[in-house]
């Protein structure tokens, strides 16, 4: 428990107790029973290994262990450097940045709701929202194809894949390359902007002249990185389209 | 139906089963104590919430 959690009132009650032996003892418990019960299953339970591989006959769908099915399933959205390079590195970087950009003690060893809610909401959106749901679908709903099957529906009806996706700007009519460029460009600048327009806005709040310039832009960038990931996947999923933002080097 | 079964029931799967068990119930037990301390902080008895954590 740190400083900053409420105290206890009851007398003769210490407010920290010390690693060893309290934690460490606790820790030791739970690894000898992790292993026990790994030990048993690996006795109980075989291995699924699947004939020798043949390339005249590959799996399909060809799937990623479970706990990186999330990572296939956002590369159905984004490019391999996107969805394989940068999402990561913003993910580490975001939670290695968050001592940083959340000095706010309330909350500090003791669970609440009511005192977090924005910074509470965040984390269950990435972590259930942009973590565990995108590996259940992974697991569950991707079959022959990759195409998106529900649980209740068979593998065996071949569904025909989307072979033509397209560009947003082709939604709005907009098919010449150089007016592809720049209204995607248009649109992932107006969508970061958004970070700058709440700075205008509410720029003289108490948190946001606490929290400064510099510390909100980065929070604001991983926020709506953030944000944009289901944003994009919608996209794709109720309208075919690939790329937002498409140029010469890159595409988004 | 089938399909789904199938692939619950893979040894290799059946860590996604524990972690969404484990993510309901965990999310669950925070759920429970973190409504319990807010009502102490709503009743201004902060000063209880180490206590109630404790038991």
């Amino acid at each position: 428990m740190t400083h900053d959690a409420p105290r206890s009132a009851s007398a003769g009650t210490p407010d920290t107790v010390s690693v060893w032996p309290y934690l460490v003892r606790i820790e030791l418990l739970v690894t000898l029973a992790a292993m026990a019960v790994l030990t048993v299953w690996s006795i109980v339970v075989d291995a699924p290994l699947e004939g020798i591989a043949d390339p005249n006959r590959t799996p399909d769908p060809s799937k990623a262990p479970w706990y990186f099915l999330g990572l296939q399933e956002v590369l159905v959205y984004f490019d391999p450097w996107i969805a394989g390079v940068a999402i990561p590195l913003l993910i580490v970087g975001g939670l290695i940045a968050i001592p940083y950009l959340d000095p706010n003690p309330r909350g500090n060893g003791y669970f609440t709701l009511r005192e977090r809610p924005l910074a509470i909401g965040t984390f269950l959106f990435g972590f259930l929202g942009l973590w565990i749901i995108p590996i259940l679908i992974g697991v569950f709903c991707r079959g022959p194809g990759w195409n998106w099957y529900w649980p209740w529906e068979s593998w065996d009806i071949a569904k025909p894949q989307d072979l033509v996706t397209i560009n947003l700007s082709d939604l709005f009519g907009i098919h010449a390359s150089s007016g592809a460029f720049a209204f995607g460009a248009v649109v992932v600048t107006a969508w970061y902007g958004l970070g700058p327009a709440w700075w205008l806005w509410k720029r003289r709040s108490p948190t946001l002249a606490r929290m400064g310039w510099r510390r909100f832009a980065i929070m604001s960038f991983l926020f709506l990185s953030m944000a944009g990931i289901p944003l994009k996947m919608a996209l794709r999923l109720g309208w075919n389209v690939k790329y937002v933002w498409v140029t010469p080097w890159f595409n988004i | 139906m089938n399909e789904f079964l199938h692939i619950l029931s893979q040894p290799d799967n059946l860590p996604i089963a524990g972690m969404l068990l484990a993510v309901l119930a965990l999310l669950g037990v925070w759920l429970r104590q973190a409504l319990r301390n807010d009502r102490l902080l709503r009743d201004e008895r902060a000063s209880d919430i180490g206590e109630e954590m404790r038991r």
